[in-house]
């Protein structure tokens, strides 16, 4: 392995954590419909990413694989009823456990989604 | 130069190809042409990207152009995940737009 072809990188998440003004099933449609998802995950210009499901649990817990040029992680989506008409919302984003592979778009997995041009 | 365009660059695996050869040491075009089946046009356009995503640099002495490539241009890559802290408070701001944009 090259230098380039293994990064280490330690066990290291992102978590962010917020109420949404907005029901439980309308944000579960913004998690699961691919348009809808992609036009939040997915930053405007980035065509080097993109995502795929990989696991649902309707209403609650939503996991996408995340691939960027620097290899794949995991991208978890937790909701649950906040009161009246809110949404609680965790996003965590997670690296890889132990290294990270520079590789190019894989050619063999299921079609990824990506924004809309 | 912004941080997809050094995952863009090194997505290609001839430029990727190119670029490890450049880790070892300075490099002309003509080396690192060498062996890897791609035409001389093609390998400036290689070179150009990656320029263009600050990973390497060129250095002119006379007609003698040579390649190396530049330190600093790896450091988005191994750091991606704090990029991505800048990154997913963006993506929530749109999410939050997004289900007000929905109806029920």
């Amino acid at each position: 392995m090259t230098v380039l072809e293994e990064a280490e990188v330690e066990d290291r998440e992102l978590t962010f954590e917020e109420e949404l003004d907005a029901s439980l099933e309308k944000v579960w449609r913004a998690l699961s419909v691919p348009e809808l998802a992609a036009e939040w995950l997915v930053a405007p210009g980035r065509d080097d990413v993109s995502f795929r499901i990989v696991d649902a649990e309707p209403f609650s817990r939503m996991r996408y694989a995340w691939c960027d040029g620097a290899g794949e992680s995991l991208v978890t989506v937790e909701i649950w009823p906040s009161g009246e008409g809110r949404t609680g919302f965790r996003l965590t984003h997670g690296a890889r456990s132990s290294t990270m592979m520079l590789r190019a778009a894989n050619g063999n997995s299921p079609p990824r989604l990506r924004r809309a041009a | 130069m912004n941080e997809s365009d050094v995952f863009r660059a090194l997505a290609d695996p001839t430029r990727r190809q190119v670029f490890e050869r450049l880790l070892a040491g300075r490099r002309n075009a003509t080396e690192l042409r060498e062996g890897l089946g791609v035409s001389q046009p093609a390998i400036s356009q290689h070179l150009a990207v990656l320029r263009g995503a600050n990973l390497i640099s060129e250095e002119r002495a006379g007609r003698h152009v040579h390649y190396g490539v530049n330190p600093d241009g790896l450091v988005p890559l191994i750091d991606w995940l704090a990029r991505y802290r800048d990154y997913w408070p963006a993506r929530i701001d749109r999410l939050k737009t997004l289900l007000g944009e929905m109806d029920q």
